[in-house]
């Protein structure tokens, strides 16, 4: 029996486990979870002492440049480790600050430069609205209104001044409801895609099964044939 | 201020405790039981509402009360109602009859009363003979050893007698201590004890208890005609102290509770023991004292109530409750009533039904699947030429594999069968492992893997280490060979993202397509961007497509089966099974959905 058929004999297995759920919470179902709770842990280690401490550490041995380089973020990462204890937590701050402040710098630069900037000059952009035709004309306004709309029902803000908050009811208040049906319908939209992505995993490892099953049988010569 | 009766810091006026060692401090007035006012703590009545601030005193009732007369009272506290005493009103009405005596009818010597006496001389003394006849008898009549209860009352001195003849009806039944036979070296005569606070000679009746004299070397004394009343025999036998020859007043009860408090009987406060206010004294109130509460407050309940006693077993429960909680017996069988496990059997059933009957019975639910991304994104990688370089980040693992591995999988194939070298990189923990597996499969001839493909496996670091790896990726180490990537065949003339030809995301979840899109964008926005991407992730990703961020796309496993469609990799038959179980299971579901909402209508909330 060679590997890839134990390998496909344990995972056949464990899909009935977990599929077990559907008569309810029992041992067979907790088996399966535990034992990927486990495996994702362990692999986790394993991967990070593979990819990055063998990586890093035999540098320091080395008489180049990069050892230098190497130190600080291993002084850094030491460090970190006293924010287990809360006596010396203190000394995991500086390390602590700069994970912080990097990530932070990165993912507001990205947002900005990948997301609101692009997407800001998409929605407006007529030229992009014509090269679609009368389709991507249409695409274009609907995206538009549904862009406008969407960021009007979160305005939850309102002038004093009675003219001032009738126009504002006008046109803010209509803008925003029907921003509101634009999130309903992103909101469905999103949660059927959720629900046919779940479901093309229940189908991959209902298909897995039987073809795992069938490959046992054919393999160990129980079907007869 | 506020004098401390354990310590006697002065403290500021109002203070409940002393600052110095928190003693409770003695109420510096009284509150009123009626409209709650605070009154000084010499007031009787209220000043807002004229209340009773102080109860009276009971009253025995008439057969207990004794018959002997109440000792004098030696201060002017209403202790003795004014008035009721017929006595009293009999005296007050002599007094001012006294008032309207004219000039001269006043005696001599009350007039010599009324003037500054000088202090008695020896040499002003009267003789012996001078003692009037009425008082001789009387010292005939007196015990020779008399009680020490006797000499409680202070003698009455230094007031000479009045002759006889001159003494009006009023009078005459008052008697006085004859002059004091002072010797020389003695002490000052004692003053007389009068009740100091009953004012006028008048305030003396007939009916006032007879005022006690005493010779202070031999304790003789001298009592009114007859017998010592029954009050006087019951007086306690010890002596009271001298305070220089005043009567010590009778102090009311209420009087008496204002005095500052032994030390002995100074109750300790309560220690906290436990939190950070450890070791303070006197951190709750315990209320002593006359400060009452204006209102009456209601009693806290002696038992909780079962609505307490539910709501604290069920936090306690919620605390204890280990993870996983065993269904009790009960919870079983109300299951088993309700029908839910029957009901969740039944669409489970329902549901594999669905996926499995595509299998068994080879149906066309549907037609071909279509999709425009799909196809832009295979006209774009046919445009790649041979040993183009395509840094691919693998962003998901074997949970997402099922679906994910039907869009990686032709998109992969047919960046092989142009020759494009695929760099490997994932924030993912099972990113490489999953794409080492899929390539695997997909890669013809397995001797082409080093020059084919360089996995550089995990980047730590979520979004600051994509940025670093795009600027960096030669820097990294190629996990199947254990090399530098820099010496990794397919990594020839590759140092950063700007060196690809493309950049492929396949990505189960949005969160890992935004962060590739940003930070390319950032890094090098010219490279070009395709992705494949799960049917979750569709939605988030379709903006970035509309907007060319992503030149093309493979969602879901509906895309993936238009890219096996174009590529034609042998696979057509288990794309069709999938999308068939896929779209069988919808429907399952949606028929569902229906039948659960009509009996939800049908038969109300409670089916």
């Amino acid at each position: 029996m060679t590997a890839d058929m134990i390998g496909l004999m344990v995972g056949t297995l464990l899909t009935l486990l977990v599929l077990s759920y559907i008569l309810g919470d029992n041992p067979l179902y907790r088996l399966a979870l535990h034992l990927l709770v486990g495996a994702t842990v362990g692999y986790g280690v394993a991967v990070t002492t593979v990819t990055v401490l063998q990586t890093v550490l035999p540098s320091l041995q080395s008489d180049s440049p990069d050892r230098v380089r190497v130190l600080i973020p291993i002084l850094l990462g030491i460090l970190l480790l006293f924010k287990g204890f809360p006596r010396w937590s203190a000394w995991g701050n500086f390390s602590t600050a700069l994970l912080v402040g990097v990530g932070a710098a990165v993912a507001v630069s990205g947002t900005l430069m990948g997301t609101i900037i692009p997407q800001t000059a998409a929605v407006g952009s007529l030229n992009d609205w014509l090269r679609g035709g009368s389709a991507g004309l249409i695409n274009g306004l609907i995206g538009m209104i549904g862009t406008v709309g969407a960021l009007l029902a979160f305005a939850f803000a309102a002038p004093r001044q009675p003219t001032l908050q009738r126009l504002w009811k006008g046109s803010v208040g209509v803008g925003g409801q029907i921003g509101r049906l634009f999130l309903l319908a992103a909101f469905g939209a999103a949660f059927g895609l959720a629900l046919t992505a779940s479901l093309t995993v229940l189908v991959g490892r209902v298909y897995a099964v039987v073809m795992g099953i069938q490959q046992i049988i054919t393999a160990t010569g129980m079907g007869g044939g | 201020m506020i004098y401390c009766p354990k310590c006697g810091t002065a403290n500021r006026q109002g203070s409940k405790f002393c600052n110095e060692c928190g003693t409770p401090l003695p109420a510096t007035g009284l509150r009123c039981p009626m409209c709650g006012a605070m009154n000084p703590a010499g007031n009787l009545y209220c000043d807002r509402c004229n209340a009773r601030l102080i109860p009276a005193e009971k009253t025995p009732p008439e057969e207990e009360k004794p018959e002997r007369p109440s000792p004098p009272k030696g201060i002017s506290l209403p202790s003795v109602p004014l008035g009721e005493e017929g006595w009293l009103s009999e005296l007050r009405a002599e007094a001012e009859a006294l008032d309207l005596l004219p000039e001269e009818e006043i005696p001599e010597w009350l007039a010599e009363l009324e003037a500054p006496a000088a202090p008695p001389t020896p040499e002003a003394q009267p003789p012996e003979a001078a003692i009037p006849e009425w008082l001789a008898e009387l010292e005939e009549t007196v015990p020779e050893a008399p009680s020490p209860a006797e000499k409680t009352a202070p003698p009455l001195a230094g007031i000479p007698a009045p002759p006889s003849g001159e003494v009006p009806e009023w009078l005459r039944n008052i008697e006085f201590a004859p002059p004091i036979q002072e010797e020389p070296s003695a002490q000052p005569p004692p003053i007389a004890a009068v009740d100091v606070h009953a004012g006028a000679p008048p305030a003396v009746s007939t009916t006032v208890p007879p005022i006690l004299i005493e010779e202070e070397d031999e304790g003789l004394l001298v009592t009114a005609p007859g017998e010592i009343p029954d009050w006087l025999k019951e007086a306690p036998e010890e002596a009271p102290p001298d305070f220089g020859g005043l009567v010590p007043a009778e102090i009311p009860e209420w009087l008496r509770a204002l005095q500052p408090r032994e030390e002995e009987t100074v109750e300790e406060e309560p220690v906290e023991t436990e939190g950070f206010l450890t070791g303070l004294r006197g951190l709750l109130s315990i209320g002593k004292g006359l400060d009452m509460p204006a209102t009456a407050q209601p009693s806290l309940p002696r038992a909780p109530s079962p609505a307490a006693v539910a709501r604290a077993e069920l936090l306690q429960g919620l605390l204890s409750r280990p993870m996983i909680t065993p269904p009790t017996a009960e919870a079983r069988e109300a299951l088993r009533q309700s029908g839910w496990i029957a009901a969740r059997f039944l669409v489970g059933i329902i549901l594999l039904a669905a996926i499995l009957l595509p299998m068994l019975v080879r149906l066309s639910l549907f037609g071909p699947p279509t999709s425009t991304a799909a196809e832009t994104l295979f006209a774009t990688v046919n445009q790649l030429s041979e040993n183009t370089p395509v840094l691919i980040a693998w962003e998901y693992g074997p949970a997402e594999s099922d679906e994910m591995d039907r869009v990686a999988g032709p998109l992969m194939e047919h960046l092989l069968r142009q020759k494009a070298r695929l760099i490997i990189v994932s924030t993912r923990l099972e990113g490489p492992a999953a794409a080492e597996a899929l390539l695997t499969s997909r890669l013809a001839d397995p001797s082409e893997w080093p020059r084919r493909i360089a996995n550089l496996g995990y980047l730590p670091g979520q979004a600051a280490g994509v940025r670093e790896a795009l600027g960096s990726l030669d820097g990294r180490t190629e996990i199947s060979t254990g090399q530098p990537a820099s010496q990794a065949e397919a990594m020839a003339g590759v140092h950063s993202v700007a060196d690809v030809g493309m950049v492929v995301v396949l990505a189960a979840q949005p969160d890992d397509l935004k962060t590739w899109l940003e930070q390319i964008s950032v890094a090098r926005p010219d490279v070009p961007v395709v992705a494949g991407v799960s049917a979750r992730t569709e939605l988030i990703s379709t903006p970035y497509l509309t907007a060319g961020q992503l030149k093309g796309m493979v969602a879901g496993l509906t895309g993936g089966a238009v890219y096996e469609r174009q590529l034609d990799t042998g696979r057509g038959r288990e794309y069709e099974y999938y999308l068939t179980s896929l779209g069988a299971a919808q429907l399952a579901i949606a028929a569902l959905t229906i039948i659960g909402a009509l009996i939800f209508l049908v038969g109300g909330r409670k089916r």
